[in-house]
């Protein structure tokens, strides 16, 4: 155990099972966890996921003082330089827009902190004073402000990017890719439940539980067998926070400005990789009452919860096909 | 008449050597063709197998270059952003023991 694994994560956070070694630690403001396929090979995934988190966090972590992503807010609406994982962050966050009609959009940054969410999570006031009616929701500037050329971004002055829809999903396939490469074991990497896979397979496939919480242990969840591919659940349950008498959660609606109300409160979809199934999923919460037609037209194997507890399956998920409870 | 017989056997075995000569030369023509044809089609063959067995192997759409039609994930740099591929998932068997869980954060 090298001195680097330890500080990443302590060793009594190892787990072997079935052949699995399974590894989590705190990151990105939730938990990072990596499961790897041939056990001798976790050091080396888990060095390589923790690197590439790390590259992520300091290229688009919008509460992180030295975050590339704030330069671009700071530049006032100039040309500035990026390095290549903000370049392809950006460019992952606006196909995400052009791919779902804006529904999932990066210029949101500006109404979360509106509405409050405005620093890392564990500092967000749960129960702040109700929001002044100088602070009214309006709509996202929308991604096609933000320009690209080669190495170089220009986002408008006073439009906060936030890469949160997409990054994090985007990471997961990438640190994934990248340590199921260098290590040649299968690997699995799930950051806050937006899971990805890569490399060799386990027998059947990845067992993954389907939660409305990424932290659940219930027994009772329904299990997933995924043999590629990436799975992810956007939620509106979870990071959630009052402002006055009015509850505001993260899933923004680029066309309000403000949280997304919507038929569905939960909704999980396994795609081709997790930046594409995380996608599809805030867009379907976004959609509300499209979503379903959404997922079903995209032909992605998707479960919704509805606000009232009701199940919905679309796409070819397993096991329930039409809606109950 | 023994000479006369001596004569016609050996012009017969004459004609046979040259014979066999002949078709033999064609034959190898025949096979250097065929070789030739065979040759291209085992380098056909194994490219195209290669190639589907390439697809086909686990893991391969998980890594993040490119999507386009069908092929799986998400891109940046050369990437269009397609959605029209749900990965391959089935139902868990009874009893299995989760690697994950994909949920809310």
């Amino acid at each position: 155990m090298s001195a680097r694994l330890a500080a990443v994560a302590p060793p009594d956070r190892i787990a072997v099972r079935d052949h699995l070694a399974a590894i989590e630690w705190p990151a990105l403001g939730t938990t990072a966890r990596v499961v790897v396929t041939e056990p001798h090979a976790l050091e080396t995934a888990l060095r390589q996921v923790a690197a590439t988190v790390e590259a992520v966090d300091a290229a688009a972590n919008r509460f992180r003082d030295d975050a590339e992503v704030r330069r671009l807010q700071a530049a006032g609406g100039a040309w500035v330089r990026v390095s290549p994982t903000l370049r392809e962050l950006i460019t992952v966050a606006m196909e995400a827009a052009h791919h779902t009609g804006g529904l999932v959009d990066p210029t949101v940054g500006g109404a979360l902190s509106a509405l409050g969410y405005d620093r890392d999570w564990g500092s967000v006031d749960r129960h702040g004073p109700a929001l002044s009616p100088a602070a009214a929701a309006a709509p996202a500037v929308g991604w096609r402000c933000v320009a690209l050329d080669g190495d170089r971004v220009r986002v408008p002055a006073g439009v906060l990017l936030d890469l949160g829809s997409t990054g994090k999903a985007w990471c997961a396939d990438r640190a994934a890719a990248m340590a199921a490469r260098v290590s040649g074991s299968g690997v699995l990497v799930s950051l806050g439940g937006d899971v990805a896979t890569a490399g060799q397979v386990p027998d059947g496939g990845w067992v993954v539980r389907i939660a409305e919480d990424h932290r659940s242990d219930d027994p009772a969840a329904p299990l997933l067998l995924v043999r590629w591919g990436g799975v992810a659940t956007s939620s509106t349950l979870r990071r959630r926070w009052w402002r006055g008498d009015r509850a505001a959660h993260h899933i923004i609606d680029p066309r309000t400005g403000t949280s997304a109300v919507s038929r569905w409160r939960t909704v999980t979809v396994a795609a081709g990789s997790c930046t594409v199934a995380n996608t599809m999923a805030t867009a379907a919460l976004v959609a509300g009452a499209d979503g379903e037609a959404l997922l079903a037209a995209a032909r992605l194997p998707a479960r919704l919860v509805a606000v009232d507890g009701t199940v919905c399956a679309v796409g070819g998920w397993p096991g329930r096909s039409a809606a109950g409870s | 008449m023994l000479l006369q017989w001596w004569v016609a056997r050996l012009i017969g075995m004459a004609n046979a050597f040259e014979a066999r000569q002949h078709r033999r030369t064609a034959g190898i023509r025949r096979l250097r063709r065929l070789s030739g044809w065979t040759a291209a089609a085992v380098v056909v063959a194994v490219a195209g197998v290669s190639a589907m067995v390439g697809e086909l192997l686990p893991g391969r759409h998980a890594v993040p270059t490119t999507v386009s039609g069908s092929a799986g994930p998400a891109t940046g740099d050369d990437g269009a952003f397609t959605n029209g591929d749900g990965g391959s998932v089935g139902p868990a068997p009874a009893g299995a023991l989760p690697a994950a869980t994909s949920g809310a954060s």
